[in-house]
C-alpha cells in the first residue's frame, strides 16, 4: 500500500475515493437537466435487439450483433453520451474548482469521476444486452460480460482522452473510424493496439469459438489499459492548471 | 507575525504576457485585502496560492506546505473564487451537504445548515440554485468555503454582485472571521469597504507587488508625496502664515474659509501643531488627514 501511495503521489490523511464527487458527478449525469442525452442512450440501448428482430433469424445472430454493432460503435458511443467527458466538462465550465480544492487524493477525484461516469453507459449495455437476448436467444452472461468490460475500457480511454483534448468527441470519433475502423484493417499492427480487438477476442473466447487472442491475453490487456489510462489520468489531473474557461 | 501564507519571489506569465512579477509577501491571521485594479494579478495570486495554478517562478507555502502536493491541506482552506458557474441544478442545501461530505465531516447535514446559516441563506436552502439570484450565488459561494470551518480562506471578490444589505451582511462576516483568528484573504474593488474589514493591505498592479501592510504605515512610508491635512480655523490666514514660516508645511491652499496643507514631515507637523494653534489665537474647529485612506494611496501608488 505504502508504494502504491509513493507511486501515485497520495499522501497520508488524503482519501482515494470519494462517495460525495461520486453522487455529485453522478446527480450531475443523470438529472432531469439531461433527459435528452438519456433519452437518446435508451434509444441506442434498444437498438441492436431492434436489428435483431428486422433481421432474419439465424444461430449466433445474438453474438454477431454483439461483435458488429454493439462494442465497436454503440458502446463508444454510450461511454460518450453517459459521462465519459464528464470531468473535462467540469473543467470548460469551471464547476470543477469545487472537486479539485478538497482533501481528496487526484487519482481518488478521477476514481470517483470514473466510477459515475460508467453507471450509465453500464446500465445501458446491460438494458441493450437483455433485450437482445430477449429478442433473440443468445447467451446474456456472454452479452453481458463482454459489453460491460468494453464499456470499462472505452471509458478509461476516453476519460483519458478528455483530460488531453477538449474535443474528446471528435478525438474519440477519429480513434473508431481511423484507428479501429480503417487503419485496423489493413494492418495487423495497428490491429493489435486496438480496445476492439480484445473486446472481441474476449467475445469470442466467452462463446467458446477460441483463437486469438485468448480470453486471459485480452483481459489481461484490457485490465492493463484501464489502470494505465486512469493512472495517467490521474498523472494530468495533478499537471492540471485551472486558469478558467480556457483549460 | 505568524505567517499562515508565504508567497516568495512569485511570478507567473503565460508566453510573452506577466501576470505576476516577483511577487513576496508573508500573510497572518486576520483580514488581509487584495486590492488593485482589474487585470493587476489578483485572481492570479489567489489561485496560485490555492494551488489552481503552478508559478512560473518562486514558492507558495500554505501552513508551511505547497497546496499542490498537498490536497489533504484542502481540510483547512477555503476558496470563493470568483468565477460564476455553479451546480445549477442542485439546491443550495444539496451542494453545501455533498462539499461538505468531501472534506470528510462526520454530519454533512448540520455543517451544511450552519453555514447556510452564517450567510443568512436558510430560506433557500430548498430552492434550485439555478434559481437563486446572483447575490444569493454569492453567498452560496461563501458557505461552501466556511463549510468545514477552515482556517484559511481565501475570497476572490465575495462581494460582488451583493446588494447593500448582503455587503453589510458579508462585510460583518468576513470581520468575524478575521476577529476569530482565521487568516482570510480577500480581494474587492471596494476600496471602502476594504478599509472597514481589513487590517492589512496588498497593493498590486500590473503584476507587481506595489505595497504591504497597513494602510496608514503605506501611506507614512511615501515619503516623495506630501500628505494633504485640512484645517478649518476662524483665522486660516494666520494659521497658514504660521506654519509656512515654521516650514512645516511645504504647500497651502485657502479656498472658502478653509485651509489645506501639504505636510512633508508628518511628525514634526503634528507634534507642533498644538502650540502653532495656541499662537495663532484662533482654535482649530477641524482637522482632516485627506489622503490617509485606502483610495488616496491606491490612487498615488498606481498613478
Amino acid at each position: 500500500m505504502k508504494i502504491l501511495r509513493a507511486s501515485f503521489g497520495i499522501s497520508y490523511g488524503e482519501r482515494m475515493f470519494s462517495a460525495a464527487i461520486f453522487r455529485m458527478t453522478l446527480r450531475q449525469l443523470v438529472g432531469r437537466h439531461r433527459w435528452g442525452t438519456l433519452l437518446m442512450v435508451l434509444v441506442l440501448a434498444a437498438m441492436p435487439a431492434a436489428v435483431a428482430l428486422l433481421i432474419p433469424q439465424r444461430p449466433q445472430v445474438g453474438i454477431e450483433l454483439v461483435k458488429k454493432l454493439l462494442v465497436p460503435w454503440l458502446v463508444p458511443a454510450l461511454v460518450l453520451l453517459g459521462g465519459a467527458t464528464v470531468l473535462r466538462e467540469e473543467i470548460q465550465n469551471q464547476t470543477f474548482v469545487y472537486l479539485y480544492l478538497k482533501p481528496i487524493s487526484r487519482l481518488g477525484l478521477v476514481l470517483s469521476q470514473f466510477a459515475a461516469a460508467l453507471v450509465v453507459p453500464l446500465g445501458a449495455t446491460a438494458l441493450s444486452s437483455i433485450l437482445l437476448a430477449l429478442a433473440r436467444d443468445g447467451p446474456l452472461g456472454v452479452f453481458l460480460g463482454v459489453g460491460s468490460i468494453a464499456v470499462i475500457a472505452y471509458g478509461a480511454l476516453f476519460f483519458m482522452l478528455s483530460l488531453f483534448f477538449s474535443r474528446v468527441v471528435l478525438w474519440a470519433f477519429g480513434y473508431l473510424v481511423i484507428w479501429e475502423g480503417f487503419l485496423s484493417g489493413i494492418s495487423q499492427s495497428v490491429a493489435q493496439v486496438s480496445v476492439k480487438r480484445y473486446a472481441l477476442g474476449l467475445a469470442e473466447a466467452l462463446q467458446g469459438s477460441g483463437g486469438e487472442p485468448s480470453a486471459l491475453l485480452s483481459i489481461t490487456v484490457l485490465f492493463g489499459l484501464v489502470i494505465g489510462c486512469l493512472a495517467i489520468s490521474a498523472m494530468r489531473l495533478r499537471a492540471l492548471e485551472l486558469a478558467g474557461s480556457a483549460e | 507575525m505568524n505567517s499562515t501564507i508565504s508567497v516568495q519571489h512569485v511570478s507567473k506569465w503565460y508566453g510573452q504576457v506577466v501576470a505576476l512579477s516577483d511577487v513576496s509577501c508573508e500573510i497572518g491571521p486576520g483580514v488581509t485585502a487584495l486590492v488593485g485594479p482589474n487585470g493587476a494579478g489578483k485572481t492570479t495570486l489567489f489561485k496560485i496560492i490555492a494551488g489552481l495554478l503552478v508559478p512560473s517562478q518562486g514558492t507558495v507555502r500554505v501552513l508551511g506546505q505547497a497546496p499542490r502536493a498537498h490536497p489533504e491541506l484542502y481540510s483547512k482552506l477555503g476558496f470563493c473564487p470568483e468565477t460564476e458557474p455553479l451546480y445549477d441544478f442542485m439546491t443550495g442545501q444539496e451542494f453545501l451537504e455533498l462539499s461538505a461530505a468531501m472534506y470528510g465531516i462526520a454530519d454533512p447535514q448540520a455543517a451544511a445548515m450552519r453555514a447556510l446559516e452564517r450567510v443568512q441563506l436558510l430560506s433557500e436552502k430548498d430552492k434550485r440554485v439555478g434559481a437563486y439570484s446572483r447575490g444569493m450565488r454569492q453567498r452560496l459561494k461563501l458557505a461552501q468555503a466556511l463549510v468545514h470551518d477552515p482556517e484559511i480562506l481565501l475570497l476572490d471578490e465575495p462581494l460582488k454582485g451583493a446588494d447593500p444589505t448582503q455587503r453589510l451582511l458579508l462585510l460583518e462576516l468576513i470581520r468575524s472571521l478575521g476577529q476569530a483568528g482565521k487568516t482570510v484573504l480577500i480581494s474587492s474593488h471596494v476600496l471602502y469597504e476594504v478599509e472597514r474589514m481589513a487590517s492589512q493591505i496588498l497593493l498590486i498592479h500590473r503584476g507587481r507587488l506595489l505595497a504591504f501592510g497597513d494602510v496608514r504605515a503605506i501611506r507614512a512610508a511615501m515619503d516623495d508625496r506630501p500628505h494633504r491635512v485640512l484645517l478649518v480655523s476662524r483665522d486660516p490666514q494666520r494659521l497658514a502664515a504660521l506654519l509656512t514660516e515654521r516650514a512645516l508645511v511645504s504647500g497651502v491652499t485657502l479656498s472658502n474659509g478653509q485651509l489645506i496643507v501639504e505636510v512633508r514631515d508628518p511628525a514634526a507637523f503634528y507634534g507642533r501643531l498644538p502650540s502653532i494653534v495656541v499662537e495663532a489665537g484662533a482654535p482649530l474647529e477641524r482637522l482632516v488627514s485627506l489622503d490617509e485612506d485606502l483610495e488616496s494611496v491606491f490612487r498615488y501608488l498606481v498613478r
